[in-house]
């Protein structure tokens, strides 16, 4: 019954000013929904396991030497299956190019090599026919696949009798075994499924196959910890497992997450940050609600006087709380969902990927809206629970007795100026960490590549099925020539990597330097034609650029970047040294160009150092150049610097290399424009939601300010009525005033500026990326929250000033 | 003949609150010479106070002429009528109005502090004087809530004539105070007028306003009567209460 009536008389007074309460739910809605959104996506990307069944004990497991990753091998399979005992289930994957063809039309997929336990690992179950079983990977067995639901829907229109039929993959039939689920596949959803053929009992060490995924299953009762132990302990017994002597071979072992992405500190940071928000958000409405109680404390008083009990008088203050922050969470929840959707709207935007990996998708499911019913329920407490204690402290009888508010005031005064000192504190620091990291991310995205990106696009060819040697390149001196003729192409070139991309690299070892293995100097390779610097616009420093007459026959020559020549002959011209790649295992290179590892190569120029997608290493990996004609890889992009729109030669391009060879077909065909959208999506995407919590705070501090200053300024209203009839100037009540609002700044600064100072130190250092800018924020943050609280104060004090002293003097 | 001190032609104030028009002051008319010691009486909400706030400076009339110390004060501006308040202007209000986070001493030093024109030995001087006055010099570090209603009222008088203004303008100075209290205060003003000061007091106690030597009495808005009283209790000289004729409109 009482409850029922405290219940009534929340409503009621929430009803009675309807602005401040739509006001204050709309704050609440924004806080809770900004928290909510980010802590859905790193729930989602940081702290769920991957989708697999008993996805929580499934871990992945990298080969490490001297604490530097490698290529995880076979072998390492092998030995992890054949010893570990914490484990029940092991199996690897890899990605391949897979290029399927019909005698009309050829189409590239993203194959999946699989070994050992896959599907049981990664619940790929199928829906007709049967998985790739340990009898499909006998070396030299018969040709099978296994295709995913997505494949045989679109190639195939979901043929009923697809199983035992034969179809051509890679310029071979492959008996097709199974279609998977469509619920089920992994890693993306258009794939092959192939057994990988190899067993490291056939191979040497050195010519082990890599394994780009190797992935167990824990056993019941153990833990990765002990996993790791393990594996590491019987690594360092398998020396047969080094590839040079005096290596140091352990294992990086962690729980399959989804994200192993190096945006994870920068989204924990968005996540401190937004919880900082909800902070922000939560003050602002307790400070809200401690005026409004404020405002009622005669009647309070008198009903205390009454005989009302004093539990009561706090928990309706309670219940105010209770349904503004329930009615934010609801809102909030709608929002987040909102956010969330457009987030993943953004990034397909952004992607080249027709499909987007599972496990980068972000949904908001029946566990989020508990979470956003959790924190809620938080924002209650902390909105609800100073106002409620402030009242329960409150001396009634004071009020009652001299019937002003002044005593009253100056209580809960220094009570909000605390929670406004605050808010300025967590304002400051939020908004010098997103200033300073908004400015390093754009910082990184604008290094950029090294070259000017927006006439070009490219298109790659897989040309595994083409004989190393003459014919490859028979086959891209044609699609060079008629390329070039396209209208609209001021030029054409192919080179194997563009900036855009990742691109592997491999260990050098300079001429006389000796065999020293944990000396290597790592450099990305990238093959191409002789043209390839002057149509990228890349200048020559010193030495020359390739021309025809490097060539099969000839010397083998290499250009490299500043930064490669800096690292192998510091203070030393670098022309005629000579170095050569060391690949320790074969894995990542075509067969064609294994018998390189051994050749000496002499370097014949210089040129700038362009980074290869590596916006935010702190480190760039320095490059080496190789002419086409000496190497033959097998994957190489046709690159075209146009006139106009890049986007416009897609189509013939596309067209053009058909012509020439209907089983080449040209994927991965964007523009660098397009390409380099793609790459900083995710930053580009914290970058803005750095900016968007910074306004938010600045917002939140601005009107949390502005509400405890025309408080203030409300009860002060007489007082200046009084000093105006005395004949003080307007200018001394203005300082009068503006030295409260100095205070809180001082507390706020005093505390703000430094921690946020040391929170962007955290991320500069990280980068090692020292810039005067960032001492501009230090310096610009300040002052906007300053002039923020200075208009604040300003505002409803002029408000007060621009009244007659008389109508001040009258005020109640 | 005596510089006016006050002189007010056909002076109106018209308040516009939430779309309705309150005429609180209409064809005023009203001359004050120095010296003279005004009640002003009339019933609650006939504009007593507003007509008191328009010769204070404190707001200003919607028309008519108004001349203070024979200079008209229509066309200046905030700055200028502040300083006039700070220097020729004491104010002494029903409810004290004594700032409660000041001493004593500060509240009645903080007029003088705006003074331009006065060094810092002046203003301590006047301000003990002014203290000595109206015998509070025990209670200098005190502050208000420390003081009973009375006191707060005599601080008040201190503050108001402190800076030795022109005109003393009280709006029903006794009107929070008991009997004892109230006739302390007005022996007060009684004294001050006996040495020479001008003052115009709102009051509801028909015995106050007999003490003064000119009373006008106001009903809506209007000025009804308007009588010199050469036999006031004031202790002010009647010689003093020599006044121009003053004009009543109906
Ligand atoms: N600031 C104001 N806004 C609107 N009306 C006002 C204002 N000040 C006074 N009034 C009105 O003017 C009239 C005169 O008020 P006042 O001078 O205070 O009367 P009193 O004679 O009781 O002192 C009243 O009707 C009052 O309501
Ligand atoms: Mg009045």
């Amino acid at each position: 019954m009482n409850l029922l009536f405290d219940i009534q008389y929340a409503i009621r007074n929430l009803f009675k000013s309807l602005s401040f309460t739509l006001l204050t739910i709309v704050v609440m809605a924004i806080g809770l929904g900004a928290s909510l959104f980010i802590t859905t996506a790193v729930k989602h990307l940081a702290w769920e396991p991957m989708y697999f069944p008993d996805g929580d004990r499934i871990i992945n497991i990298k080969r490490r030497i001297n604490n530097e990753w490698r290529q995880t091998l076979l072998h390492d399979y092998q030995k992890i299956k054949d010893e570990v005992k914490s484990i029940d289930l092991i199996s690897g994957h890899s990605k391949t190019t897979t290029v399927l063809s019909d005698g009309y039309q050829s189409i590239r997929y993203q194959g999946t090599l699989v070994t050992g336990d896959f599907f049981k690992i990664t619940g790929v179950t199928p829906l007709l026919g049967r998985v790739i079983t340990d009898a499909d990977q006998v070396p030299g067995g018969p040709p099978v696949v296994m295709l995913s639901y997505q494949i045989w829907q679109n190639y195939f229109n979901g043929q009923q009798d697809i199983i035992g039929k034969k179809i051509k993959i890679n310029q071979q039939e492959h008996e097709v075994v199974g279609v998977a689920t469509q619920a089920s596949a992994h890693p993306i959803e258009k794939t092959f499924w192939l057994p990988l053929k190899k067993h490291a009992s056939d191979l040497t060490l050195e010519k082990s196959a890599g394994l780009q995924n190797l992935n167990a299953r824990l056993k019941p009762g153990f833990s990765v910890n002990q996993a790791r132990e393990e594996i590491n302990r019987i690594f360092s017994n398998s020396p047969e497992l080094l590839t040079a002597p005096d290596q140091k071979l352990t294992a990086r072992v962690f729980t399959e997450k989804r994200s192993q992405v190096g945006t994870l500190d920068l989204l924990y940071t968005l996540f401190a940050a937004s919880l900082c928000v909800l902070s922000l958000c939560c003050i602002n409405v307790a400070n809200l609600l401690l005026a409004r109680s404020n405002s009622r404390m005669n009647e309070t008083a008198i009903r205390l006087a009454l005989g009302a009990p004093r539990a009561k008088l706090i928990g309706q203050t309670m219940w105010e709380a209770v349904f503004i922050c329930l009615l934010g969470g609801a809102f909030a929840i709608f929002l987040a969902g909102w956010g969330v959707e457009s987030t993943m709207d953004y990034f397909q935007s952004r992607s080249k990927m027709s499909e987007f990996p599972k496990a980068m998708r972000l949904s908001l499911g029946y566990e989020e809206v508990f979470i956003g019913i959790a924190i809620t329920l938080v924002a209650v407490f902390a909105t609800g629970f100073v106002p409620a204690w402030r009242s329960s402290k409150c001396d009634f009888n004071s009020i009652l007795k001299d019937g002003s508010k002044t005593s009253l005031g100056k209580q809960t005064g220094s009570v909000s100026r605390y929670l406004v000192g605050t808010q300025i504190t967590l304002s400051c620091m939020l908004m010098i960490a997103a200033g300073v990291l908004f400015i390093l991310i754009q910082q990184g995205i604008a290094a950029g590549y090294g070259i000017t990106i927006h006439k070009f696009i490219s298109g790659k060819l897989s040309i595994h099925h083409y004989p190393y040697g003459h014919s490859r390149v028979a086959y891209l001196n044609r699609v060079l020539a008629e390329v070039t003729k396209l209208p609209g192409v001021e030029a054409a070139t192919l080179v194997s990597r563009l900036p855009t991309e990742y691109s592997p690299a491999q260990n050098l070892e300079p001429e006389g330097a000796g065999w020293a293995y944990n000396d290597f100097v790592r450099s990305n390779l990238v093959e191409m034609y002789p043209n390839a610097f002057d149509t990228l616009g890349i200048s020559v420093l010193e030495g020359r650029a390739f021309d025809q007459n490097d060539n099969q026959g000839s010397q083998k020559v290499a250009i490299i970047s500043q930064l490669l020549a800096d690292k192998l002959w510091p203070n030393e011209s670098p022309l005629g040294k000579r170095v050569r790649g060391y690949w320790g295992v074969r894995g990542y290179l075509d067969k064609g160009s294994q018998a390189q590892a051994d050749k000496w190569t002499t370097v014949v120029g210089v040129v700038p150092q362009i980074s290869h997608r590596e916006m935010f290493d702190t480190e760039l990996t320095p490059n080496m150049y190789v002419p086409y004609q000496q190497s033959n890889m097998a994957t190489m992009a046709v690159v075209l610097k146009t006139h106009g729109n890049p986007d416009k030669l897609k189509a013939p391009l596309a067209k053009a290399v058909l012509k020439i060879d209907p089983n080449t077909p040209v994927f991965d065909c964007f523009s660098l424009t397009q390409q380099d959208k793609e790459n900083r999506a995710s930053h580009d995407f914290i970058k803005w939601m750095f900016a968007l919590f910074a306004i938010a705070a600045l917002v939140m501090a601005a009107t949390g300010i502005y509400g405890m200053m025309s408080n203030h300024i409300r009860r002060r209203t007489q007082e200046i009525g009084i000093r105006r009839a005395l004949g003080v100037p307007d200018a001394a009540i203005i300082r009068l005033i503006m030295g409260q609002s100095l205070k809180q700044l001082a507390i706020g600064f005093g505390l703000g500026l430094p921690l946020g100072y040391l929170a962007s130190k955290i991320f500069i250092d990280k980068f090692s990326a020292q810039s005067l800018l960032y001492t501009i924020v230090y310096f610009v943050v300040p002052v906007i929250i300053a002039s923020v609280v200075f208009l604040a104060t300003i505002t409803p004090l002029m408000r007060v000033l621009r009244q007659t002293p008389a109508s001040a003097l009258r005020y109640e | 003949m005596k510089q006016v001190l006050i002189e007010m032609q056909s002076i109106e104030k018209i308040f516009y609150a939430d779309d309705v028009e309150t005429h609180a002051l209409s064809n005023i008319h009203l001359r004050i010479q120095p010296g003279d010691y005004l009640s002003i009486t009339g019933p609650s909400g006939c504009g007593k106070s507003t007509l008191l706030s328009i010769i204070g400076l404190l707001d200003s009339a919607s028309g008519g002429d108004y001349s203070l110390l024979g200079e008209s004060v229509n066309n200046l501006d905030q700055k200028q009528r502040t300083k006039i308040r700070n220097k020729e202007i004491g104010f002494i209000f029903q409810s004290f109005n004594l700032i409660s986070d000041m001493t004593v001493w500060e509240n009645i030093l903080l007029p003088l502090s705006y003074r331009r024109d006065l060094s810092n030995t002046q203003k301590n001087a006047l301000a003990t004087q002014a203290l000595q006055d109206v015998s509070m010099t025990h209670r200098k570090k005190h502050y208000p809530a420390q003081l009973s209603g009375g006191q707060q009222q005599r601080v008040a008088i201190a503050r108001a004539i402190a800076g030795k203004p022109s005109l003393i303008l009280a709006d029903e100075p006794t009107g929070n105070l008991d009997t004892k209290n109230a006739e302390v205060v007005m022996r007060l003003l009684d004294e001050l007028h006996h040495n020479g000061a001008s003052i115009c007091m709102v009051t509801h106690d028909p015995r106050s306003a007999q003490r003064a030597n000119r009373s006008i009495h106001i009903i809506d808005g209007q000025i009804v009567s308007d009588e010199t009283s050469p036999l006031g209790k004031g202790m002010g000289t009647l010689s003093a209460a020599r006044r121009d004729h003053c004009e009543v409109k109906g």
